[in-house]
């Protein structure tokens, strides 16, 4: 750029290339910003595109494996059939014995399809998108509903309820029933297993696991809040979480990694609504839903 | 004796089914496909019929629309895995008596038969 003339620090000339420099600089900006968009665009395709075979498999794959539990069922309840049947013609205490260890064998095989089938079913079901069985739903209705399917394993006195709600104030929803059940029924039971988790883990006296229900409405929408105090989610995790088949419960026997991403599919592509989910590791997690109002 | 029809393209359904209502003093029938089905219907005039929905030749839907041609009366209970709202409300339209979800136990079948057989 040449001597610098003392009485203006910078020349026309100099003028000139910094602006030639400061637009080849905002170009470059533009193109790293610009790319950084596009791979963005491009996971987001791919992942959208990985749902969507996902989507397609599971349903094939689902009625295959839905087939071979039904038939395994048969072929066991047929066996301990035949065993309630001919069970008189053994006398001796160990035949009894052991004709009531293949029975109880048998019993279990049926139990275990039966439990399948419905991780099988539940996969299966929300791969279908339709308007069948969509009407005015009442959310205290279904949280109620939802909230007696995870009584088997929600022992009530371990976790304290609060409905920041007036049921007789908020919006009936436009959803079905069946589905939405599903939902709250998931978010419950993941709220659930991530406070027993920092119960476990943190061991903090006096912890109480609390789970809170939210409902707020925004124009045509309604929005509600399931609020856990339960070990919250590492930032590592946060996108992976909504994949089919991915899971951060311990064990294996806790979670079909299908929770959440069934809660998405039904709330977004179903209804037409939208989760979002915010959370601090070892402090809890918010999940938000939003659904459209119903139009009576 | 009462006489019931189990039509299902899986091999295994067919003859665990059959063994187990057998034991029970049922004449029991079995089709692996909705032509097959529908010409034991004919021949031999069953009491009730398991129908399985998702079949490779003719869906148990193809079939009971068939078969509501002849017959109005024939009593059927559908046999699907798929919870399926449309494939319900047609089948329901159809006449159908119940719809059960695969996987269940004959147990449970049992008691729905013997009911129907009994009624």
């Amino acid at each position: 750029m040449g001597r610098k003339n003392l009485s203006k620090p910078y020349t026309e000339d100099d003028l000139g290339v910094f602006a030639i420099l400061a637009n080849q600089t905002a170009l470059a900006i533009e193109n790293a910003k610009f790319y950084e968009d596009m791979k963005t665009t491009h996971q987001q395709l791919f992942q959208a595109e990985k749902m969507a075979t996902i989507g397609t498999m599971a349903d094939g794959l689902s009625h295959q494996i839905n087939n071979r539990f039904h038939a395994l069922g048969f072929i066991a309840g047929d066996a301990l059939d035949t065993i309630n049947f001919g069970k008189e013609e053994f006398t001796s205490d160990k035949q009894k014995e052991i004709l009531a260890d293949l029975a109880r064998a048998f019993q279990r095989v049926q139990e275990n399809v039966v439990q399948g089938g419905e991780i099988v079913q539940g996969l299966l079901r929300y791969t279908r998108k339709g308007e069948a069985g969509f009407a005015a739903v009442e959310i205290p209705k279904v949280f109620k509903s939802a909230l007696e399917m995870a009584q088997f394993k929600i022992k009530s006195d371990q976790l304290k309820i609060i409905h920041n709600y007036d049921p007789s104030t908020i919006p009936k929803i436009k959803a079905n029933f069946t589905q939405l059940q599903e939902v709250f029924f998931n978010l419950i039971d993941n709220g659930y297993d991530a406070m027993m988790q920092r119960k476990t883990e943190l061991k903090e006296p006096g912890y109480q696991p609390t789970l809170k229900v939210h409902v707020l409405q925004e124009d045509h929408h309604a929005q509600i809040i399931f609020e856990d105090n339960g070990m919250g989610v590492k930032e590592e995790d946060y996108k992976k979480l909504f994949t089919p088949f991915f899971t951060t419960k311990l064990s294996s026997k806790k979670g079909t990694g299908l929770g959440l991403y069934v809660i998405k599919k039904i709330v977004e592509e179903n209804h037409g609504g939208h989760v979002e989910m915010v959370s601090k590791y070892m402090h809890g997690t918010q999940m938000k839903l939003l659904l459209p109002i119903a139009i009576e | 004796m009462a006489k019931l029809l189990i039509v299902d393209d899986e091999s295994d359904i067919r003859e665990f089914a059959r063994n187990f209502f057998k034991k029970r003093k049922i004449d029991v029938f079995v089709a692996s496909g909705g032509r097959q089905a529908l010409e034991l219907i004919a021949q031999e005039s069953p009491n009730l019929v398991l129908l399985d929905v998702r079949m490779e030749e003719m869906t148990g839907i193809e079939v009971l629309r068939e078969l509501r041609k002849s017959n109005s009366s024939l009593k059927v209970i559908m046999v699907s895995g798929v919870e399926d709202e449309e494939t319900i409300k047609e089948a329901n339209e159809l006449g159908v008596i119940g719809y059960i979800h695969k996987p269940f136990i004959l147990e449970e079948l049992e008691k729905i038969v013997l009911a129907q057989l009994n009624n």
